[in-house]
Protein backbone atom coordinates (compact mmCIF):
# COMPACT_ATOMS: atom_id res chain seq x y z
CA UNK A 1 0.00 0.00 0.00
CA UNK A 2 1.12 3.54 -0.63
CA UNK A 3 1.52 6.32 1.87
CA UNK A 4 -1.63 7.67 3.55
CA UNK A 5 -3.68 9.81 1.21
CA UNK A 6 -2.14 8.27 -1.91
CA UNK A 7 -5.49 7.14 -3.24
CA UNK A 8 -6.89 10.66 -3.08
CA UNK A 9 -4.08 11.84 -5.38
CA UNK A 10 -6.26 10.43 -8.19
CA UNK A 11 -9.25 12.36 -6.94
CA UNK A 12 -8.06 15.69 -8.35
CA UNK A 13 -10.74 17.66 -10.15
CA UNK A 14 -10.16 20.49 -12.65
CA UNK A 15 -13.21 22.27 -11.27
CA UNK A 16 -14.35 22.68 -7.67
CA UNK A 17 -17.47 24.39 -6.32
CA UNK A 18 -16.78 27.65 -4.46
CA UNK A 19 -17.35 27.06 -0.73
CA UNK A 20 -19.15 30.41 -0.42
CA UNK A 21 -21.52 30.40 -3.39
CA UNK A 22 -21.38 26.85 -4.83
CA UNK A 23 -20.37 28.07 -8.32
CA UNK A 24 -18.16 25.74 -10.32
CA UNK A 25 -14.70 27.32 -10.57
CA UNK A 26 -11.83 26.03 -12.72
CA UNK A 27 -8.67 25.23 -10.74
CA UNK A 28 -6.62 27.87 -12.60
CA UNK A 29 -9.24 30.57 -11.95
CA UNK A 30 -9.73 30.06 -8.23
CA UNK A 31 -7.63 33.12 -7.37
CA UNK A 32 -9.75 35.35 -9.62
CA UNK A 33 -13.18 34.08 -8.59
CA UNK A 34 -15.54 36.67 -7.13
CA UNK A 35 -18.86 35.41 -5.78
CA UNK A 36 -22.04 36.71 -7.34
CA UNK A 37 -23.97 38.04 -4.31
CA UNK A 38 -27.29 36.70 -5.62
CA UNK A 39 -25.84 33.25 -6.17
CA UNK A 40 -24.26 33.30 -2.71
CA UNK A 41 -27.61 34.13 -1.12
CA UNK A 42 -29.39 31.41 -3.12
CA UNK A 43 -26.73 28.88 -2.12
CA UNK A 44 -27.00 29.81 1.59
CA UNK A 45 -30.79 29.54 1.47
CA UNK A 46 -30.51 26.19 -0.29
CA UNK A 47 -28.21 24.87 2.43
CA UNK A 48 -30.63 26.12 5.10
CA UNK A 49 -33.72 24.81 3.26
CA UNK A 50 -34.54 22.20 5.92
CA UNK A 51 -34.38 24.78 8.69
CA UNK A 52 -36.44 27.25 6.65
CA UNK A 53 -39.07 24.55 6.00
CA UNK A 54 -38.86 23.48 9.66
CA UNK A 55 -39.45 27.06 10.83
CA UNK A 56 -42.86 27.25 9.14
CA UNK A 57 -43.87 23.90 10.58
CA UNK A 58 -42.60 24.86 14.05
CA UNK A 59 -44.51 28.12 13.94
CA UNK A 60 -47.72 26.34 12.89
CA UNK A 61 -47.26 23.82 15.71
CA UNK A 62 -46.70 26.63 18.23
CA UNK A 63 -49.78 28.55 17.08
CA UNK A 64 -51.84 25.36 17.51
CA UNK A 65 -50.55 24.71 21.04
CA UNK A 66 -52.31 25.98 24.18
CA UNK A 67 -49.49 28.47 24.72
CA UNK A 68 -49.65 29.67 21.10
CA UNK A 69 -53.43 30.03 21.19
CA UNK A 70 -53.21 32.07 24.38
CA UNK A 71 -50.51 34.29 22.86
CA UNK A 72 -52.77 34.92 19.84
CA UNK A 73 -55.74 35.71 22.11
CA UNK A 74 -53.57 38.11 24.14
CA UNK A 75 -52.27 39.85 20.99
CA UNK A 76 -55.82 40.24 19.65
CA UNK A 77 -56.97 41.67 22.99
CA UNK A 78 -54.02 44.12 23.10
CA UNK A 79 -54.81 45.26 19.57
CA UNK A 80 -58.46 45.90 20.53
CA UNK A 81 -57.51 47.84 23.69
CA UNK A 82 -54.92 50.06 21.94
CA UNK A 83 -55.97 53.71 22.31
CA UNK A 84 -57.09 55.15 18.97
CA UNK A 85 -55.23 58.29 17.99
CA UNK B 1 -30.28 14.01 -44.10
CA UNK B 2 -28.63 15.93 -41.30
CA UNK B 3 -24.88 15.74 -41.00
CA UNK B 4 -23.66 12.91 -38.69
CA UNK B 5 -21.83 15.29 -36.34
CA UNK B 6 -24.95 17.45 -36.04
CA UNK B 7 -27.15 14.41 -35.29
CA UNK B 8 -24.83 13.34 -32.47
CA UNK B 9 -24.47 16.88 -31.12
CA UNK B 10 -28.25 17.33 -30.98
CA UNK B 11 -28.77 13.94 -29.35
CA UNK B 12 -26.20 14.82 -26.64
CA UNK B 13 -27.25 18.43 -25.98
CA UNK B 14 -30.96 18.80 -26.68
CA UNK B 15 -32.59 16.49 -24.07
CA UNK B 16 -31.06 18.74 -21.38
CA UNK B 17 -33.14 21.60 -22.81
CA UNK B 18 -36.31 19.50 -22.68
CA UNK B 19 -36.25 18.75 -26.41
CA UNK B 20 -37.10 15.05 -26.15
CA UNK B 21 -38.13 14.86 -29.82
CA UNK B 22 -34.48 14.41 -30.78
CA UNK B 23 -34.50 10.97 -29.15
CA UNK B 24 -37.34 9.75 -31.37
CA UNK B 25 -35.75 11.46 -34.33
CA UNK B 26 -32.12 10.42 -33.92
CA UNK B 27 -31.88 7.32 -31.69
CA UNK B 28 -32.32 4.04 -33.59
CA UNK B 29 -35.04 1.67 -32.30
CA UNK B 30 -32.30 -0.79 -31.36
CA UNK B 31 -30.12 1.87 -29.69
CA UNK B 32 -27.52 0.57 -27.21
CA UNK B 33 -25.61 2.97 -24.96
CA UNK B 34 -22.53 1.86 -23.02
CA UNK B 35 -21.71 4.24 -20.17
CA UNK B 36 -18.63 3.99 -17.92
CA UNK B 37 -20.84 4.87 -14.93
CA UNK B 38 -23.44 2.17 -15.58
CA UNK B 39 -23.14 -1.58 -15.05
CA UNK B 40 -25.63 -2.33 -17.85
CA UNK B 41 -26.06 -0.59 -21.21
CA UNK B 42 -29.12 1.60 -21.88
CA UNK B 43 -31.33 -0.15 -24.41
CA UNK B 44 -33.62 1.51 -26.92
CA UNK B 45 -34.70 5.16 -27.08
CA UNK B 46 -36.63 4.64 -23.81
CA UNK B 47 -33.46 3.47 -22.03
CA UNK B 48 -31.56 6.49 -23.35
CA UNK B 49 -34.32 8.84 -22.19
CA UNK B 50 -34.45 7.22 -18.74
CA UNK B 51 -30.71 7.80 -18.35
CA UNK B 52 -31.07 11.50 -19.27
CA UNK B 53 -34.01 11.85 -16.87
CA UNK B 54 -31.97 10.43 -14.00
CA UNK B 55 -29.27 13.10 -14.39
CA UNK B 56 -31.68 15.92 -15.22
CA UNK B 57 -33.61 15.15 -12.00
CA UNK B 58 -30.36 15.69 -10.08
CA UNK B 59 -29.17 18.69 -12.15
CA UNK B 60 -32.35 20.36 -13.48
CA UNK B 61 -30.46 23.41 -14.80
CA UNK B 62 -27.77 21.18 -16.36
CA UNK B 63 -26.42 21.66 -19.86
CA UNK B 64 -24.05 19.63 -21.98
CA UNK B 65 -21.94 21.48 -24.52
CA UNK B 66 -20.11 19.75 -27.34
CA UNK B 67 -16.50 20.97 -27.41
CA UNK B 68 -15.10 19.01 -30.36
CA UNK B 69 -16.07 16.32 -32.83
CA UNK B 70 -14.21 14.07 -35.27
CA UNK B 71 -16.02 11.88 -37.79
CA UNK B 72 -14.78 8.89 -39.73
CA UNK B 73 -16.91 6.45 -41.71
CA UNK B 74 -20.11 5.82 -39.75
CA UNK B 75 -18.62 6.90 -36.41
CA UNK B 76 -18.40 10.24 -34.64
CA UNK B 77 -16.15 10.97 -31.65
CA UNK B 78 -17.36 13.80 -29.42
CA UNK B 79 -15.66 15.59 -26.55
CA UNK B 80 -18.17 17.33 -24.29
CA UNK B 81 -18.52 19.30 -21.05
CA UNK B 82 -21.47 19.07 -18.70
CA UNK B 83 -22.32 21.66 -16.08
CA UNK B 84 -25.20 21.89 -13.63
CA UNK B 85 -26.33 22.62 -10.09
CA UNK B 86 -26.94 19.64 -7.84
CA UNK B 87 -30.47 20.13 -6.48
CA UNK B 88 -31.73 16.53 -6.68
CA UNK B 89 -30.40 13.26 -5.29
CA UNK B 90 -27.81 11.39 -7.34
CA UNK B 91 -25.92 8.18 -6.45
CA UNK B 92 -27.40 8.39 -2.95
CA UNK B 93 -25.96 11.91 -2.44
CA UNK B 94 -28.53 14.34 -1.05
CA UNK B 95 -28.75 17.69 -2.90
CA UNK B 96 -25.77 19.95 -2.12
CA UNK B 97 -26.63 23.07 -4.15
CA UNK B 98 -23.11 22.87 -5.61
CA UNK B 99 -22.44 23.46 -9.27
CA UNK B 100 -20.34 20.77 -10.93
CA UNK B 101 -18.44 20.64 -14.20
CA UNK B 102 -17.54 17.31 -15.79
CA UNK B 103 -16.01 16.32 -19.10
CA UNK B 104 -16.60 13.21 -21.18
CA UNK B 105 -16.09 11.46 -24.49
CA UNK B 106 -18.66 9.63 -26.57
CA UNK B 107 -18.12 7.55 -29.68
CA UNK B 108 -21.32 7.16 -31.65
CA UNK B 109 -22.01 4.66 -34.41
CA UNK B 110 -24.65 5.71 -36.91
CA UNK B 111 -26.93 3.59 -39.06
CA UNK B 112 -29.23 5.16 -41.66
CA UNK B 113 -29.12 8.65 -40.19
CA UNK B 114 -29.67 7.51 -36.60
CA UNK B 115 -27.41 6.70 -33.68
CA UNK B 116 -27.39 2.94 -33.16
CA UNK B 117 -24.70 2.51 -30.51
CA UNK B 118 -22.65 4.74 -28.20
CA UNK B 119 -19.68 4.28 -25.90
CA UNK B 120 -19.27 7.00 -23.28
CA UNK B 121 -16.66 7.55 -20.60
CA UNK B 122 -16.91 10.57 -18.35
CA UNK B 123 -15.40 12.02 -15.20
CA UNK B 124 -17.62 10.32 -12.63
CA UNK B 125 -14.86 10.56 -10.00
CA UNK B 126 -14.62 14.33 -10.63
CA UNK B 127 -18.36 14.67 -10.06
CA UNK B 128 -18.11 12.79 -6.76
CA UNK B 129 -15.14 14.92 -5.63
CA UNK B 130 -16.94 18.15 -6.57
CA UNK B 131 -20.03 17.02 -4.66
CA UNK B 132 -17.86 16.27 -1.63
CA UNK B 133 -18.68 12.53 -1.68
CA UNK B 134 -14.95 11.74 -2.06
CA UNK B 135 -12.38 13.93 -0.27
CA UNK B 136 -10.36 16.31 -2.38
CA UNK B 137 -6.60 15.72 -2.17
CA UNK B 138 -4.85 18.01 0.31
CA UNK B 139 -2.89 20.76 -1.43
CA UNK B 140 0.78 20.84 -0.49
ZN1 LIG C 1 -18.09 32.02 -5.04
Amino acid sequence: MGEPGMSSAFAHSHHMPCAECGASVAADQQGDHVCDPERRLEYRLFLLRDEVAGFDEGLRGYLDSAQGRFAQWLAARDRRSEPRS
Amino acid sequence: MADAKMIVKRLIEEPWKGNWDVIDEYAAPGYVGHDSAEPEPHRGPAGLRANFEKYIAAFPDGRITVDDQVAEGNKVATRWTGRGTHTGEIAGIAPTGKEVTVTGFTISRLEGGRVAEEWTTWDTLGMLVQLGAIPEPAHA
